[in-house]
C-alpha cells in the first residue's frame, strides 16, 4: 500500500532533517575549533567521568612530583652539612692523631686543641643547620629550636626528638623526609668504671678529646682516636641514607613521569579530538546537507496544481 | 423528476459543494488539526415509469470528516511517551554539565585540597604551606556550596517548569470543557461540526503532551479526560466541567500535585508521563539521589577531615580543634559547609605521641609510637552499683566454689571520689582494688594463690602484668600517682551550707589544702568562712548475741584495727557475756586514755531507732522493753491509747518512766525512738510479736519473738583542731600476729569483718580524682553486698596519656618498667621476651616499637609531642584521604565521579530512549496524517475530478436547454 504523506507533513519532515544536519554540522564545527572531542560533560557522560578521573589521578602525580622536589631540596642542603662535616671530621682526627704523638710537648698540644676546638665549633654549627624555611635539619620534629644545645650544665646535648618522618611520594611509595640529629651524630658508649656501658653524646665525646689533648691525657686521646673513627662512620652511614634517599628521589621522579605520561595519553586518546575523522564527518554532513537542500528546493516544486491552468 | 434538467441541476449543485469541500481542504492544508474532509455523494431516489426505473440525479449526503480513532489515540499516547523524555533529557544534561564540570564539579576542589595536605606533609612547619592548606579546605566547603547552589536553581526551575506546565494544562482543561458543551447540541457523533471534533482533538493531543490522559467519549463525542489510572479518579475534565490541578498551598517542597488546590482538593493519583511525568521522574532520579549524594558526601568529608585533626596536634602543641562544621540554618548540609579554624597554626599536622631515646642509651635502639583508640570507657563498668551509699538494692557478690575472689567492676580514671563499701561481710572478706597493671592500690595483702587467680588477662589485667603492694594503702606523696586513698571507716569535717545575700545556696569551694575559700564577706570585709561541723560516725546497730572465740582470744586482736594511725588494743568479752555497746564504749574510752594523739575523740554510745512515717500503723498494739504502750484494737480502728502519730508519741513519752524509751517526731514526719536521759546506749526490745509471721506492732517491724532487742550504737566524734582538714576520724586495719597449726606466729591484717563487728562500715575510698583504671575485687569466702557513692565523669584516656609523661626504662635483659616522670610512681613492671625482633611495649593505647631489643639501662620517653612542630604523620593521614575508601566502599573522588557517571548514564539513557520513541511518534504521526492529512496533489486531482464532472452537468444543463428550445421551435 501506498503510503501518503500529506503536504504539511512533507514540509515539517523537510525542514526537521534540515536542522539536525546543520546541528551535527555545528557540533562537528565546535569540536574542530575547540580540538577537543568533549566539550560538554553531558556530550558523552561516561567518557566525561573517565576524564574527571584521569585529571585527579594527574593531579596527584603532580602533587607527589611537588613532595619529590621538596624533599629532593631538603636532601640536598642535609648532603651538603654531612659532607662538609666529614671533611672537617678529617681534619680533626689528622689533629687528634698528631696530638697523640709523643714526641709534641704539651705547649704544642694546647695549640692543636685550640684548633680541634674551633673544628667541634664548626661542626656543631653544621650540625644545626637550617633550611630555607628556617627549619632545623637535624631536629627531629623539633623544627624550631636547634638541635644541639647546651644543656643547664653547658654541655652540647641532642635537644631534638627521634621522629623520623615519611612523605607520600607515589601511590604506594613513601620516602624518609629527615634524618633526626641523633642517627647522624651518633652516640657513644664507653664503660664506665663499674663495668656498665654508659652513652656518650657525640659534641661531649668531641669536648672530652679536646680536654684530652689540652691536659695531654694521652689514654683519653688514644680512646677518642677510636671514638672518631666511630663517629665518622656515623656521619658516613647518614651520608650513605641521604645518597640512597636521594638516588630513591631520580627513580621515583622517573616513575612518576612515566606514569603522568601514560595518562596523559590515556586522557588525550579519550578527550582529543581525530581532526581526520572530524573532517571527513564534516564533509560528509556537508554534502549531505546541500543534497537535502537541493532535493527539497526541486521536490517542493512539484505539485500538481502546476499543470492546471 | 426524472427529467435531464432535475438531474443536471442537481449534479450541478452537489459538484460545486463538493468543489466547495475540495477547496476547503485546500485553504486548511497547514491548519494543526484539521482533518481532511470528503464529499459524499449519493444517487438520488429513481421514478418508476411504467416498469422501470429511471435514475433522478446525484445527492450531496454529506461532508465525511477523515478520521480514525485508533490512530489518534495512539498518536496520543505516543505524544505522550515522548514529551517524557524531553525534561529527562534537558535538565538531566544540566545537571550533568554542573556536576562535571571542572570549575564547578568537585573533583578539582579535592584534588587541590590532598594536593596542598600533601605538600604540608613535606613541610608542616611551613606557615605558608598551612595557610594554603586551610584555603584548599576552605575551597573544598565552598565548592559544595557552589554546587548545592546549582542544583537548587535547578530543582526551582523544575518547580517553576512543573506550575506553568499545569497552568497550560489548565487552560486546555477548560477549553476542552468548553468545546464539550458546544458538543451537546447534536445527539449524535455524526451531526456533529468536523470543526469541533477537530479542536477536541487537537486538544486532546495538546494535553496528552503534558501528561498521559484517559479519555473516555459519550456517544455524541463528549469525552472526560483522567490523569489517572482510571476514569474514576484524577479526573480533570468531567463532561462539561474542568478541574484546574496545581500544588497544594500548603506544600512547601512537596513537588506532589493536587486537582483543585483551592477549592475541594483531591490527591492527583497516579499521573505520569509526558512533559509533568518526566520532570517528576527527573526530580525523584535524578535531582533527588544527586542532592542527597552531594550531601552524603559533604557529611562523610566533614566527619573524615574533622576525625583526622582531632586525633592530632596543632602548632601550638594541643590537640586539634575540629576543623569543619556544618551551618545548621543552610538549605541543605552541602551548602552549609564553614571553616572553625582560621589560624594557620591551629591545623593539626602532628601526631599525639612522641618518643625520644634518652641521649645516654647504651644501644642505637631506634623507637616509633603509635596509639590504638580506645572507646571511652563507662565510669563504672558494672551497671548495677548505683551512686547511693544506702541504696536498698544493693549488689550481692560471692565468693566461693573454687573462686578465691569475685569481680566487683571497674572505676575509670577521672572519676571523682568514688568510695566502695563494704556491707554484710563475712570473717576475712576485703575489698581489693589494682590497677590494670597489677598495681595494689587499695585493700589487704593478697595471698599467692589470690594473686595468680586475680591477675589474669580474662580479668581485664595486661598481658604480662606483675604483681605490686608499693602502693597499697599508700596515700599522697607515698601513693600511686600522688593519689589519695584510704581503706577502713572515716569520717571527715563538713562544712555548713552557707547562702549569699540573694538567698542561693553556694557551692562549698577548697583550696589546694583542703580548706574552704570565703565567699561571703561582713561589711568590714572580713570574710565570714562557713562553719565547720566536726567529724563524726555512727556505728550501726550491735548485732545481738555477739560472743568472744572459744579459744579464749580476743574478739578484736590487738593491732587489728587503728583509729587515727593508732593501733588499738585487743577487744576482750569475758566468756559467756555478749557484746554490748557499753563494752565497745569502755574499750575505746579505755584505748584513747591510752593514747595523747587520740585525746580529741570523744564516743559516746546510744540508740536511736528510726521508723519512717510510712510505716506507722495505728491500729495495731505497741510494747516497748516489755512494756505496753498500746493494743491491739479488733474493730479494724486506730488503738484506743492512740488515734493519731502524736498521739503514739504521747503514749510513748507518758510510758517513760517503765520503759526507758523516748519518742519524737521527725522534720520528715519520722518517728525515733532514743533511750531517755541516763539509759543511753541500752538495747529497746519491742513487741507484740509477729503474728503469723506478720508485723503486730505499730511501728511494722518484723520481731520474731519477744526477746529480741536492739542493741544501742556508738557514737564517734572529733573536737576540730587547728587544721579541720587533719581532724577527721578514721579506723584502719593493722597487722598483728596470730599463731598457725604449726604453732608458728603469722602476720594477720585486721579486716573489714572486724570492724562490722563493732558496727563500722568499711569503704575503699579514693579523694579525689582515680588516677587510672582500675579493677575492684572482693577476695574471702561468702557472701556480702556492695554499694557505692561516685560522681564525675571518666577522664579521655589519650588526653590523660598525652598528659602523662612514660618512661620506659629496662630494668634487666628480660625486664622493663614504665614510669610516670613527674610523680616517679612506677605504673607497670613487666617481663619482656628480647628474642623477639621487634619488640613492642604497649601501655594503654601507647605502642611503642622498637628497632631491635633495647639494651639494659635505655631508656625511652613517651610524652604528648607538645613541640613537635615539624611533626608530619597526622597530615600523611590527611593526605592519604585520598585513597581511603569512606563513602561507602569508595574514595571522596570516585563516590562523586560516580554520581557523575550516573546522573550521566541516565541522561544518555533517556536521549536514547528519546530518539527511540521519536520515531514511534513519527509513525504515528504518519499514521493519523494518512487518514486525516491533507495532500495537495490529491485535492488537485480532486479539483480536477469536481470541476470536470461540474462542467459535465453544466454540458447537460445546457443540453437541456437546447433540448427545450428545440421543441419550442417546432412550429
Amino acid at each position: 500500500m501506498v503510503m501518503k504523506v500529506s503536504t504539511s507533513m512533507f514540509f515539517d519532515n523537510a525542514t526537521y532533517q534540515l536542522g539536525s544536519i546543520q546541528g551535527s554540522l555545528a557540533k562537528t564545527q565546535e569540536q574542530l575549533s575547540t580540538g577537543k572531542q568533549i566539550n560538554k560533560p553531558s556530550d558523552q557522560p561516561d567518557k566525561a567521568s573517565l576524564i574527571t578521573r584521569l585529571e585527579s589521578e594527574l593531579a596527584r602525580q603532580a602533587s607527589y612530583q611537588g613532595n619529590l622536589k621538596a624533599v629532593n631540596t631538603r636532601l640536598q642542603a642535609q648532603e651538603t652539612a654531612l659532607k662538609n662535616t666529614s671533611d672537617v671530621m678529617f681534619r680533626f682526627k689528622e689533629l687528634a692523631v698528631q696530638a697523640s704523638n709523643d714526641t709534641l710537648n704539651p705547649a704544642d698540644r694546647q695549640t692543636i686543641a685550640l684548633e680541634m676546638t674551633q673544628l667541634r665549633e664548626q661542626i656543631l654549627s653544621l650540625a644545626n643547620t637550617q633550611d630555607s624555611n628556617g627549619n632545623y635539619l637535624f631536629a627531629g620534629s623539633r623544627v624550631g629550636q636547634a638541635p644541639f644545645g647546651q644543656d643547664a650544665k653547658g654541655a652540647v646535648v641532642y635537644q631534638g626528638d627521634q621522629s623520623r618522618m615519611v612523605v607520600s611520594v607515589g601511590d604506594n611509595r613513601r620516602m624518609n623526609l629527615n634524618i633526626p640529629g641523633s642517627d647522624a651524630f651518633v652516640r657513644l658508649v664507653r664503660v664506665d668504671p663499674k663495668g656498665n656501658k654508659v652513652g656518650i653524646g657525640f659534641f661531649q665525646a668531641l669536648a672530652d678529646m679536646v680536654d684530652s689533648v689540652k691536659n695531654s691525657d694521652r689514654p683519653n686521646i688514644q680512646r677518642g682516636i677510636g671514638e672518631i673513627d666511630r663517629m665518622q662512620q656515623g656521619i658516613s652511614d647518614a651520608n650513605a641514607q641521604v645518597g640512597t634517599d636521594m638516588n630513591v628521589v631520580d627513580s621515583q621522579n622517573s616513575v612518576l613521569d612515566e606514569i603522568t605520561l601514560r595518562l596523559k595519553t590515556t586522557k588525550s586518546d579519550v578527550e582529543d579530538l581525530d581532526y581526520t575523522e572530524a573532517i571527513t564527518k564534516m564533509n560528509k554532513d556537508q554534502l549531505a546537507l546541500e543534497a537535502a537542500q537541493s532535493s527539497f528546493a526541486k521536490i517542493a516544486k512539484l505539485t500538481l496544481f502546476n499543470y492546471m491552468n | 423528476m426524472s427529467d435531464l434538467l432535475g438531474i443536471s441541476s442537481s449534479a450541478v449543485a452537489a459538484y460545486q459543494r463538493a468543489l466547495g469541500t475540495v477547496s476547503n481542504n485546500i485553504a486548511n492544508v497547514s491548519t494543526e488539526g484539521y482533518s481532511r474532509q470528503t464529499a459524499t455523494l449519493q444517487q438520488s431516489a429513481p421514478a418508476k415509469q411504467a416498469n422501470m426505473y429511471l435514475g433522478t440525479g446525484v445527492l450531496f449526503s454529506s461532508v465525511k470528516r477523515s478520521f480514525d480513532t485508533f490512530a489518534e489515540s495512539n498518536l496520543r499516547n505516543s505524544n505522550t511517551d515522548l514529551s517524557t523524555q524531553a525534561p529527562l533529557v534537558e535538565y538531566t544534561q544540566r545537571v550533568m554539565d554542573i556536576m562535571g564540570d571542572k570549575s564547578v564539579g568537585l573533583s578539582s576542589a579535592l584534588d587541590t585540597f590532598f594536593e596542598a595536605a600533601g605538600s604540608l606533609s613535606v613541610d608542616p612547619a611551613s606557615g605558608i604551606l598551612r595557610t594554603g592548606f586551610l584555603r584548599a579546605t576552605e575551597g573544598v566547603g565552598s565548592r559544595f556550596a557552589e554546587l548545592s547552589g546549582q542544583l537548587n536553581l535547578v530543582a526551582t526551575e523544575t518547580k517553576q517548569a512543573l506550575e506553568s506546565a499545569a497552568g497550560q494544562l489548565n487552560t486546555l482543561t477548560e477549553q476542552l470543557a468548553l468545546v464539550n458543551q458546544q458538543l451537546t447540541k447534536s445527539p449524535s457523533l455524526d451531526g456533529q461540526p468536523p470543526e469541533l471534533l477537530d479542536r477536541r482533538d487537537l486538544i486532546l493531543r495538546q494535553l496528552s503532551e503534558f501528561s498521559r490522559i484517559k479519555t473516555s467519549f459519550t456517544s455524541n463525542g463528549i469525552v472526560s479526560v483522567s490523569l489517572g489510572a482510571t476514569m474514576k479518579q484524577s479526573l480533570v475534565v468531567d463532561g462539561l466541567k474542568s478541574r484546574p490541578i496545581g500544588f497544594a498551598p500548603d506544600s512547601v517542597s512537596n513537588l506532589d500535585m493536587v486537582i483543585d488546590p483551592f477549592g475541594n482538593s483531591e490527591p492527583l493519583a497516579g499521573a505520569s508521563g509526558g512533559t509533568m511525568g518526566g520532570m517528576n521522574t527527573f526530580i525523584t532520579q535524578v535531582l533527588e539521589p544527586a542532592q542527597k549524594s552531594l550531601d552524603f558526601i559533604a557529611q562523610s568529608f566533614v566527619d573524615e577531615v574533622n576525625a583526622i585533626q582531632q586525633n592530632g596536634i596543632d602548632g601550638y602543641g594541643n590537640v586539634g580543634q575540629v576543623l569543619l562544621k556544618f551551618d545548621t540554618t543552610a538549605t541543605d548540609k552541602s551548602a552549609g559547609i564553614t571553616m572553625m579554624v582560621s589560624d594557620p597554626m591551629r591545623v593539626a599536622t602532628g601526631a599525639q605521641f612522641r618518643v625520644t631515646e634518652d641521649n645516654n642509651n647504651a644501644s642505637n635502639v631506634k623507637a616509633k609510637v603509635d596509639y590504638t583508640m580506645s572507646p571511652l570507657p563507662p565510669g563504672l563498668s558494672n551497671p548495677k552499683i548505683t551512686s547511693n551509699p544506702y541504696t536498698s538494692n544493693p549488689l550481692m557478690v560471692e565468693v566461693g566454689g573454687g573462686n578465691l575472689f569475685a569481680a566487683v567492676t571497674t572505676i575509670a580514671a577521672g572519676m571523682d571520689s568514688p568510695t566502695i563499701y563494704l556491707d554484710n561481710v563475712k570473717s576475712g572478706q576485703q575489698i581489693q582494688i589494682l590497677t590494670k597493671d597489677g598495681r595494689h592500690l587499695i585493700g589487704s595483702p593478697m595471698t599467692i594463690d589470690q594473686k595468680y587467680q586475680i591477675l589474669t588477662h580474662e580479668n581485664g589485667f595486661n598481658e604480662s602484668v606483675t604483681y605490686s603492694d608499693t602502693y597499697l594503702n599508700e596515700s599522697g606523696e607515698d601513693g600511686y600517682l600522688d593519689a589519695k586513698v584510704f581503706y577502713g571507716s572515716k569520717s571527715s569535717v563538713v562544712y555548713e551550707q552557707q547562702f549569699d545575700n540573694l538567698g542561693q545556696p553556694l557551692t562549698l569551694q577548697l583550696d589546694a589544702n583542703g580548706h574552704p575559700i570565703a565567699q561571703l564577706f561582713d561589711k568590714q570585709g572580713v570574710p565570714i568562712l562557713p562553719n565547720a561541723i566536726p567529724a563524726e560516725i555512727e556505728t550501726s546497730h550491735i548485732q545481738n548475741n555477739i560472743q568472744a572465740p572459744a579459744n579464749g582470744a580476743p574478739l578484736i586482736a590487738a593491732g587489728a584495727l587503728k583509729l587515727n594511725g593508732v593501733p588499738l588494743g585487743a577487744l576482750t568479752l569475758a566468756p559467756g557475756t555478749t557484746l554490748t555497746p557499753s563494752t565497745i564504749e569502755s574499750w575505746l574510752k579505755g584505748e584513747i586514755s591510752m593514747s595523747n594523739l587520740l585525746k580529741d575523740v570523744q564516743v559516746e554510745k546510744f540508740n536511736e531507732i528510726r521508723v519512717p512515717a510510712n510505716s506507722l500503723d495505728l491500729r495495731k498494739g505497741l510494747t516497748l522493753n516489755g512494756y505496753s504502750i498500746g493494743t491491739l484494737n479488733l474493730d479494724g480502728k486506730s488503738a484506743k491509747e492512740y488515734k493519731d502519730v502524736a498521739g503514739l508519741v504521747k503514749a510513748i513519752q507518758a510510758s517513760q518512766v517503765n520503759t526507758h524509751v523516748t519518742a519524737r517526731l521527725a522534720a520528715n514526719g519520722d518517728l525515733i525512738l532514743t533511750n531517755a536521759k541516763d539509759h543511753e546506749g541500752e538495747a529497746i526490745s519491742i513487741g507484740p510479736e509477729d503474728v503469723k509471721d506478720s508485723p503486730a506492732n505499730a511501728f511494722n517491724l518484723s520481731v520474731a519473738d519477744t526477746s529480741v532487742t536492739i542493741q544501742g550504737q556508738i557514737r564517734l566524734t572529733r573536737t576540730i583542731g587547728a587544721d579541720p582538714v587533719e581532724s577527721d576520724i578514721r579506723l584502719s586495719f593493722g597487722t598483728y600476729q596470730v599463731m598457725d597449726a604449726t604453732g608458728k606466729m603469722v602476720d594477720t591484717e585486721g579486716s573489714p569483718f572486724d570492724l562490722s563487728l563493732i558496727g563500722f562500715r568499711t569503704g575503699a575510698y579514693f579523694e579525689g580524682k582515680v588516677p587510672d583504671d582500675v579493677q575492684v575485687f572482693v577476695t574471702g569466702e561468702g557472701k556480702a553486698t556492695i554499694a557505692a557513692s561516685f560522681s564525675g565523669k571518666p577522664d579521655d584516656p589519650q588526653q590523660k596519656l598525652r598528659g602523662q609523661n612514660l618512661v620506659i626504662k629496662f630494668t634487666s635483659p628480660t625486664q622493663y618498667n614504665i614510669t610516670d616522670a613527674k610523680t616517679g610512681t612506677v605504673l607497670a613492671e613487666r617481663h619482656y621476651d628480647n628474642t623477639v625482633l621487634n619488640p613492642v611495649v604497649n601501655y594503654q593505647g601507647v605502642n611503642v616499637h622498637f628497632s631491635r631489643a633495647p639494651d639494659v639501662g635505655d631508656v625511652f620517653r613517651v610524652d604528648g609531642n607538645f613541640d613537635g612542630l615539624g611533626n608530619n604523620e597526622n597530615m600523611m593521614i590527611m593526605a592519604d584521604l585520598s585513597k581511603k575508601e569512606v563513602v561507602g566502599n569508595k574514595t571522596f573522588a570516585d563516590a562523586y565521579i560516580d554520581q557523575v557517571n550516573t546522573v550521566g548514564n541516565t541522561a544518555q539513557q533517556a536521549k536514547i530512549t528519546q530518539q527511540a520513541l521519536t520515531v514511534v511518534n513519527d509513525q504515528a504521526k504518519q499514521a493519523r496524517d494518512k487518514v486525516s492529512g491533507v495532500n495537495l496533489d490529491d485535492e488537485a486531482a480532486d479539483l480536477i475530478r469536481y470541476q470536470q464532472a461540474y462542467q459535465a452537468a453544466a454540458k447537460s444543463l445546457q443540453v437541456s436547454g437546447q433540448l427545450f428550445d428545440s421543441i419550442v421551435q417546432i412550429r
